[in-house]
């Protein structure tokens, strides 16, 4: 239906920086600090939206970065994992569909938006999924790409799974998991989505880009995308210290000799988070010369890592 | 009290070996900060070299340019000086002299520029009879016998900043805007110390002196863009590899042009030139990090030198 490739551009996957109020009770401060210094793409959930009316000073339709506007499943629901931070519960307010739907109709579309499906759901079957993302779409208007958000079990035959999608495919421009959800490790992580794009291939049928959800550190973001993924986002980049490709502790910065990124007028929050966003700049650069060129030099390691986990098949 | 604490913390080493730890940790530190000192110092004086300009004849000629022309031509309005040299991003040895020359109002454009040039190109030869003068798409280049080359650009006023100018195939003309992109530049340089014209300047040299093959102005909008959220070390040596590691992703897609002049700023570069490009500036890349890796500043000389 759209063209998903205008919107998410080169080959290079698409880096979305989250923004939610799970765990964030300064999320307008947040956002107001960190927003202009986004040069490629940023997540906001429409449960904000709906909820921090301030939020609206910063949606306009000259914006010209694509923004993915996520479903508020993620404000609303439990889903921790070893990741998780203790302080990042979940909202106990309603949020409904038609809340999703009214939320949506605020949106200023750029022209460049991509919309997430509702999944405030109980667990449903992939079909009574697609079926409620397909009647949020049906009533929101407006030139947004479809990212069909897909709880899945741990282990769910990815067979059966993609011959679900099939029936749906017209109406579906990315097709969303969360990292969390589709394996219990990252190796399992890289595997699920190898085969999910193979079982397309055997259909002869191209697979739309996936969007792993929850996922924005720099190694997971290298094997995805190595694996297949073509979009991330994630709240890591406001949580943790990304250093020379690792995740660390925030505090870890005062125990580096060499970091100096930190500049007098920002506060400390402020000023990892922008450098977490240039280290994932030269992440993207590196990853499109790589996809964009074929070039092996650069990811050689990780290249023969992932091999070696495709390989191994689901033990890995 | 638990250890979440503020900007008091500290932390008491018990042990001599943990002292030892803390001594050998801050004398590495000390000679990381000796070692990127030798870096700037390095990297300054190639800057020193790359500016020496000689501004004072440069606008001896523009000043004689723009006297003939005002004696041959009705309208003709201040020169001003265009490309790198008004951005302050040229180099000695690698960069030419643009001058813009305001004819007249839009409405007095002849319909063929290419006329135009060629007319000018004649008014010139009058006033410098033994320079080479050469006709190019969009302009016309006087050699002069210093050394100097000034490239002449006819333009026809459309508003406070915007004018008409050749098109790149010179079959026609197309509307600019040239202060759009130093406007960009001049905020960008402002925001980080003044470091981004300076590291252009040093990028043209490395990419002229490491054969990296990208047009001067293509090379500007890689940079302003790729600092323009630069949030790491204001030093030139780390800001010159973050902007060489962008840009091997940069050039291999289009740009639009902030002066309207093109919908790309690269001109028309075909995929294998981006390719190239791309493998070029990685390779100045890895040059660089190793630079900045080392212990000394030994590196930084061989690869400006």
């Amino acid at each position: 239906m759209n063209n998903s490739l205008t919107v998410l551009g080169s080959t290079a996957p698409l880096i979305a920086y989250s923004f939610s109020s799970r765990g964030f009770p300064d999320l307008v401060q947040r956002v107001q600090q960190l927003l202009p210094s986004i040069n490629s793409a940023f997540l906001i959930s429409l449960f904000d939206v709906w909820h921090l009316s301030e939020l609206s000073d910063f949606l306009t339709t000259t914006d010209t970065r694509v923004r993915i506007w996520d479903s508020g499943g993620y404000e609303t629901k439990f889903s921790d994992d070893v990741s998780s931070v203790i302080s990042a519960v979940p909202s106990s307010s309603h949020w409904e569909l038609q809340h999703y739907i009214e939320a949506a109709r605020r949106i200023p579309w750029n022209g460049r938006d991509i919309l997430v499906s509702f999944d405030n759901t109980p667990p449903l079957s992939v079909d009574q999924q697609l079926e409620i993302a397909t009647e949020g779409y049906d009533h929101i208007e407006g030139e947004y790409l479809r990212d069909v958000l897909l709880h899945v079990p741990t282990d769910y035959d990815i067979a059966k799974l993609v011959s679900e999608i099939v029936p749906h495919l017209s109406r579906i421009d990315i097709i969303g998991f969360t990292e969390k959800e589709i394996a219990p490790t990252w190796k399992r992580g890289v595997h699920f989505i190898h085969t999910f794009k193979q079982e397309f291939a055997r259909l002869n049928l191209n697979a739309p880009p996936i969007h792993l959800f929850g996922c924005l550190d720099p190694k997971s973001v290298t094997y995805f995308t190595l694996a297949g993924v073509s979009v991330f986002d994630g709240l890591s980049w406001l949580r943790y210290f990304f250093y020379n490709g690792t995740t660390l502790y925030r505090r870890e910065f005062e125990f580096l000799g060499d970091f100096q990124g930190i500049r007098p007028t920002q506060d400390i929050d402020t000023a990892i988070s922008l450098h977490n966003m240039n280290e994932m700049q030269q992440l993207h650069a590196d990853l499109n010369f790589h996809l964009t060129l074929g070039d092996e030099g650069i990811f050689i390691d990780e290249k023969r890592i992932l091999q070696s986990i495709l390989a191994q098949g689901e033990q890995g | 009290m638990g250890g979440s604490g503020g900007s008091n913390y500290s932390y008491s080493p018990k042990t001599p070996r943990q002292i030892d730890a803390l001594v050998e940790r801050a004398g590495s530190e000390t000679q990381e900060r000796a070692t990127s000192t030798a870096i700037e110092r390095v990297v300054d004086e190639k800057l020193n070299e790359i500016n020496d300009h000689d501004y004072e004849a440069i606008d001896r000629h523009r000043r004689q340019i723009e006297n003939k022309l005002r004696e041959t031509y009705d309208g003709v309005e201040t020169v001003q000086y265009g490309g790198s040299h008004s951005r302050h991003t040229n180099v000695s040895g690698l960069s030419d002299v643009d001058i813009l020359v305001p004819m007249g109002r839009a409405s007095d454009a002849p319909a063929s520029s290419k006329q135009a040039i060629e007319r000018l190109a004649e008014v010139l030869r009058e006033r410098y009879p033994s320079s080479k003068i050469e006709t190019g798409r969009m302009a016309v280049t006087v050699h002069f016998s210093d050394g100097i080359e000034i490239q002449v650009l006819p333009a026809f006023r459309v508003g406070s900043d915007r004018f008409k100018i050749p098109n790149p195939n010179n079959t026609g003309w197309i509307e600019t805007c040239p202060t759009a992109f130093a406007k960009k530049l001049t905020d960008a340089n402002r925001e980080h110390n003044n470091l981004v014209v300076p590291i252009i300047k040093v990028a043209k040299y490395l990419c002229d002196k490491h054969d990296v093959p990208v047009s001067s102005y293509h090379l500007e909008n890689m940079v302003v863009e790729s600092l323009s959220h630069y949030s790491g070390r204001l030093n030139q040596h780390e800001m010159l590899q973050h902007v060489i590691n962008q840009a091997k992703s940069q050039v291999l897609h289009r740009i639009p042009d902030p002066c309207g002049q093109s919908s790309d700023v690269s001109g028309d570069v075909s995929p294998s030139e981006r390719a190239t490009a791309a493998s070029r500036f990685r390779s100045l890349e890895q040059k660089i990090a190793r630079a900045n890796a080392a212990a000394s500043s030994d590196e930084w000389k061989t690869l400006l030198d």
